[in-house]
């Protein structure tokens, strides 16, 4: 009879065991769900007026022509373009605010980008510059590092296409980044022409 | 002195007659009804494992045996085992008188169950057979709820495919190379003929095989281990054939050594159970032995089992709230007759030849030869340049207008825009045109001079030879050997068959989706060695490949027998290997479609081993364990193997370990098993297929197709299965008897596997067809497809004058939607173009209620069976009705989500009016059905 009533147990303790190791039914887990920790999609742009989004830096460095914003068919955008600025050099910047990135998944940069009547991609471009230290005023004493992206395809058939720019890595960053979009050009006709950018993403 | 001399040979002549004239312990076996003696039946002593066999007289003696408390159980095939305790008192004799056996009942009811489980209800995918046909004989109590009382429900034993079970017919393994499971219809039909067998359970040893984690069945065609005698029967049902008729005859051994089994059966219905399922088999059987001396018997065995039937649909809610759960969209009338677009057709007749050599008392070796050849096919309709002929195609159903959605080019929101007035209209449309419409399609082809429609068969024409050599050997009187070897060669032929071009015109073999715009010159055609052919009833085309394998394996096993503990050690090896060759240069996959592919090889061990502990005569504790690999299966091997070459990158073998104990009460009036199970299933591999549409929500920027053919790879699938399993079985009086049962599972799968896609239509864009989609997170999501949870409890009342009636009632709960596991990578939250950033509506609440995983509902199942018999003139007529689910409950087997919209946005718009245009696809259980059979014995 002792015997058993240890077999008896043994059984138990198995069946416990069993039991014991069961799982809840919620216990699964969702796929990483990678939120925008910022997104500006400059929807509330009005059409050809001076760009002023808050917490935005609109700058001009060389010249005095700044970005405006711009709507086309219900999309707003941000845009600069030198035509007829009447200076022989246009270099202009917007910054977004300061945006602490250590929220995000992913660590990544993208937005959409567009241009129109750009021919000479060398002297009439558009940068993407990252910044840790900048102060919200002197775009110029911030130190800045470019980031490459995809340009927009040039030519009269791709004039006001938005195109992805790309995924920019942001994995070397942490705390609160500054994003620089910087605007090369000139009212000579070579170097006239506009970029846009929509869809400013950070996940 | 004197006194001493007398007592001397008083003791001697004691011992004397003692060893020569009164064995330790005997009986007379005899049949209740007939009272014959019953020849070879077998009484075990338990505790020993000691057993004799009935002569033909039916008597069963033992010379010996152990003094004390003692359990013996007297049975054989057909009849119930009936358990004594004895009290064996050393010296003297012990004589039990006559043991009557009565007929078993299940027998009768085999019948009525090879009806549910034949009924494979499967998708190609889901992998939704039961288990139960395993158990149809076994006499455990469990196993027996879980065969006829919960099979109906998809129960399976252990929550395990029957791919980790072992059927064999001779020692010879009839589980695919294809998938790992056994066609049940190979032998369908011929219940008198397959009803010798033998069971284990779970890893426990079986002397023909080392066997996998869920259990053996052996059935033994042997012509002279068959009662003799004549048997008829004929049945009727409403399950899925309407009418049965089966007649089989055994000589028994004749005085020059020769024996003879034949058998043949006929099942068929103009429409089964669901609307449009037809239903024929016929089933031919013939075994004869040839007894040579003592020492050598030939036994030869031929099997012929056709079956051929009309399938049905699983059907989304949507589906089935407009057209009740009988529904079927896989027929449509033709000139006044139902055809059925989906048969399966089964046609694989089988040969053996047996030699049984008894070496000597203590040694036998068995050895078997097996061809097998003939085809499977299921048909289906193709579609080349029309629209799909599927009634319940989404656009044809209401919820396509429920759900529309204006959707911005600038991948912002979408806005629900139901249309509801085109819903109606699609609705009473529907309705009116719930079936294939064969003569559109036959008209379609007239118009457009060839054949746009058609119907296909998928067929896979195999032949397997196999020789195996199973040694028994009694090596001390505690210790038995079983080892084996066993050899297996497969060539496989695959491919698409025409049957029928639906008119006058061939069917061009090229798929114009890959011609035209965007698409390079020779990428339709299905083979650019014989490019635009036309193809007409008989011909192949489509794809066309053969499979090799060839899979070498040993076993040895030794099993301790001692009073106290019985324990076994056994131990296996093998070697796999695969090969594809193509039989048609694929237009898509030029370079790798045509030719053999690379060898695949795999070699593979297992070990296992236990402990049974007797406590007493009556209370037992067994333990089991084993460890094993296995290779993939042949259908999990390759990326896409109706295309091309392409094998499964990192292909792994499974790992699969598996742990349980009982505990067991073997008592004259209380039979009891309690069973704690462990199993774990590591790096599975599984390939599925289906047609997709809308790929592109998929695919990161790729083009939108249509009708595409993916394959879904998912890699790495750990599985854990844990459980309890309790049978009862109390006879309450001499007439009633009691049965419970129980089965509390959780079946899960327990990591986050790979999956990747292959996808025709990046291949034909110039772009790698293997899309990889990382982890899917399915860890601790259910296995679906099952009740994990099972309660079953029964009476049964057995008049003395042979008859009997029983009822009873089986609750079964836990029963879960398969989930797909595309739809929970990470690729279900990402924007399409957006570099991997969530759709910026997710939010965690919903997307849980998205992904959660669907319970069904819990349901009652209660089942009458009763049956009476006669003897007239030295035969029987017997009689057996059953009622199964008598309430006539609606429940739902099991079901599959559906790989489409696969995104969190596109699932989201499913969902937006209520009814689903991609939901979840279910099959149902059968309604209330009866099965009424008579049969007479002679």
């Amino acid at each position: 009879m002792k015997n058993f009533n240890i077999k008896t147990l043994c059984v138990a303790l198995v069946a416990l065991g069993a039991l014991s190791s069961c799982t809840k039914e919620d216990d699964t887990n969702l796929p990483p769900i990678v939120p925008a920790i910022y997104f500006e999609d400059f929807q509330t742009a009005v059409a050809n007026t001076p760009f002023d989004f808050e917490g935005w830096t609109n700058f001009a460095q060389v010249g005095t022509k700044k970005w405006i914003e711009n709507a086309y068919q219900g999309n707003g955008y941000a845009e600069f373009t030198p035509f007829n600025s009447g200076q022989a050099s246009n270099v202009a910047w917007i910054v977004t605010p300061g945006i602490n990135i250590d929220g995000a998944i992913k660590k990544r940069l993208t937005f959409d980008v567009a241009q129109h009547h750009v021919t000479d991609l060398a002297n009439n471009k558009l940068e993407v510059f990252i910044s840790t230290d900048y102060d919200g005023t002197n775009v110029t004493d911030a130190t800045w590092t470019q980031a490459s992206f995809t340009p927009p395809l040039v030519g009269s058939t791709n004039n006001y296409d938005f195109f992805k720019a790309g995924a920019i890595s942001l994995a070397n960053y942490s705390g609160t980044i500054y994003i620089g979009f910087k605007a090369t050009g000139g009212t000579a006709t070579a170097v006239s022409g506009a970029y846009m950018i929509d869809n400013v993403k950070i996940f | 002195m004197k006194k001493l001399v007398f007592s001397i040979l008083f003791v001697l002549q004691a011992v004397f007659v003692w060893s020569q004239h009164s064995p330790a312990l005997k009986g007379k076996v005899v049949d209740s009804k007939t009272q014959k003696p019953l020849r070879n039946v077998v009484a075990t002593i338990t505790s020993t494992n000691q057993s004799a066999l009935t002569d033909a007289t039916g008597v069963f003696s033992f010379d010996v045996a152990t003094e004390g408390q003692q359990t013996l159980t007297v049975g054989s095939t057909g009849y119930t085992t009936q358990t004594f305790t004895l009290s064996i008192v050393k010296g003297q004799s012990l004589d039990l008188g006559v043991v009557f056996l009565e007929e078993d009942i299940t027998s009768e009811q085999q019948l009525s169950l090879i009806t549910i489980t034949e009924n494979d209800l499967g998708d190609d995918n889901s992998g939704s057979e039961s288990t139960a046909g395993l158990l149809q004989a076994s006499r455990d109590t469990y196993q027996q709820a879980a065969a006829f009382n919960w099979g109906q429900a998809r129960f399976r034993i252990r929550g395990l495919d029957n791919e980790y079970g072992t059927t064999m017919i001779n020692g010879i393994v009839m589980n695919k190379l294809f998938d790992g499971r056994p066609q049940w219809s190979n032998w369908g039909g011929l219940n008198d003929a397959t009803r010798n067998q033998e069971f284990t359970m779970g890893s426990a040893p079986s002397d023909y095989t080392f066997g996998n984690i869920l259990g053996t069945q052996e059935i033994n065609t042997r012509a002279s281990f068959y009662r003799p005698g004549t048997r008829v029967s004929f049945s009727g049902t409403n399950t899925n054939y309407s009418w049965r008729t089966m007649a089989t005859y055994a000589s028994g051994m004749s005085k020059d050594g020769w024996a003879f089994v034949v058998s043949g059966s006929r099942r068929w219905a103009k429409e089964g159970y669901f609307e449009g399922t037809d239903y024929s088999a016929n089933s031919l059987f013939a075994s004869i032995e040839k007894k040579f001396n003592d020492k050598h018997s030939i036994n030869f065995t031929s099997i012929y089992a056709q079956n051929s039937r009309g399938k049905n649909s699983p059907n989304t809610q949507e589906v089935t709230d407009l057209m009740g759960i009988e529904y079927n969209s896989y027929w449509g009338w033709q000139n006044g007759k139902r055809r059925n677009s989906r048969d399966k057709n089964v046609d694989e007749p089988i040969l053996m030849l047996s030699h049984y050599w008894k070496i000597n008392e203590k040694n036998t070796l068995n050895t078997n030869i097996s061809y097998q050849s003939g085809g499977i096919g299921n048909s289906r309709l193709d579609y080349n340049g029309g629209n799909n002929p599927d009634p319940t195609y989404y656009k044809n159903l209401p919820s396509y207008y429920l759900n529309l959605h204006n959707i911005p080019a600038d991948g912002s929101l979408p806005t629900h825009t139901p249309n509801y007035a085109q819903a109606e209209i699609a609705r009473v449309d529907f309705i009116n045109n719930s079936q294939i419409n064969w003569e559109r399609m036959y008209h379609a082809n007239d118009i457009n001079k060839r054949s746009i429609y058609a119907l296909y068969e998928d067929r896979m024409e195999d032949v397997t030879w196999t020789a195996n050599s199973i040694l028994n050997s009694q090596l001390s009187d505690n210790i038995t050997l079983n080892a084996g070897i066993n050899f297996r060669s497969l060539k496989s032929e695959n491919f698409q068959k025409m049957l029928d071009p639906l008119g006058d015109y061939g069917f061009i073999d090229t798929d114009l989706f890959y011609e035209g715009n965007g698409f390079t010159a020779g990428q339709s055609q299905a083979d650019l060695n014989n490019p635009n052919r036309v193809v007409y009833a008989g011909d192949r085309y489509g794809y066309n490949y053969i499979m090799r394998a060839i899979v070498a394996d040993a076993f040895t096993q030794f099993k301790f027998t001692y009073n106290k503990f019985d324990f076994y050690l056994a131990q296996t090896f093998s070697q796999t290997r695969y090969q594809r060759e193509g039989l048609y240069r694929n237009g898509l996959y030029a370079d790798n479609s045509y030719g053999k592919s690379d060898k695949l090889e795999f070699n593979n061990y297992g070990f296992k081993g236990g402990l049974t502990y007797k406590i007493t005569g009556k209370h037992m504790f067994s333990v089991n364990a084993a460890y094993m690999t296995k290779a993939p299966m042949l259908r999990n091997a390759f990326n896409n193997a109706r295309l091309n070459n392409s094998i499964v990158s990192g292909l792994e073998d499974e790992k699969i370990s598996s742990v349980d104990a009982s505990y067991i009460i073997r008592a004259p009036k209380l039979k009891a098993r309690l069973t704690g199970f462990y199993s774990k299933i590591e790096d599975a591999t599984k390939v599925g297929f289906f047609y997709a549409e809308g790929l592109g929500a998929i695919e990161d920027g790729g083009n939108d197709s249509e009708n595409d053919f993916v394959a879904e790879i998912t890699k790495n699938i750990d599985k854990q299965n844990i459980g309890l399993e309790l049978g009862l079985e109390y006879q309450l009086s001499k007439t009633i008897k009691v049965t419970g049962s129980a089965s509390y599972g959780q079946y899960i799968y327990s990591n986050n596997p790979t999956v990747l896609l292959n996808i025709d239509s990046r291949q034909a864009a110039g772009l790698n067809p293997i899309v990889n989609f990382g982890d899917s997170y399915l860890k601790n999501y259910r296995q679906g497809g099952m009740p994990q949870q099972a309660y079953s409890l029964g009476i049964e009342y057995r008049d003395p004058k042979f008859w009997w009636i029983g009822a009873n009632a089986n609750y079964l709960d836990d029963s879960y939607v398969e989930v797909d596991p595309l739809i929970r990578t990470n690729n279900f939250f990402m924007q399409p173009g957006g570099s991997g950033v969530s759709y910026p509506e997710v939010t965690e609440e919903r997307a849980r209620q998205l992904l959660s995983q669907e319970k069904f509902n819990s349901f009652m199942l209660v089942n009458l069976t009763g049956g009476k018999s006669w003897r007239i003139s030295g035969n029987t007529l017997g009689f057996f009705a059953s009622v199964n689910n008598i309430f006539d409950v609606t429940y739902k087997t099991g079901g599959f989500e559906q790989a489409r919209n696969a995104n969190y946005r596109e699932l989201n718009m499913d969902y937006a009016s209520g009814t689903r245009s991609f939901g979840s696809k279910y099959f149902y259980g059968y309604g209330r059905t009866y099965f009424v059979n008579v049969y007479l014995t002679f």
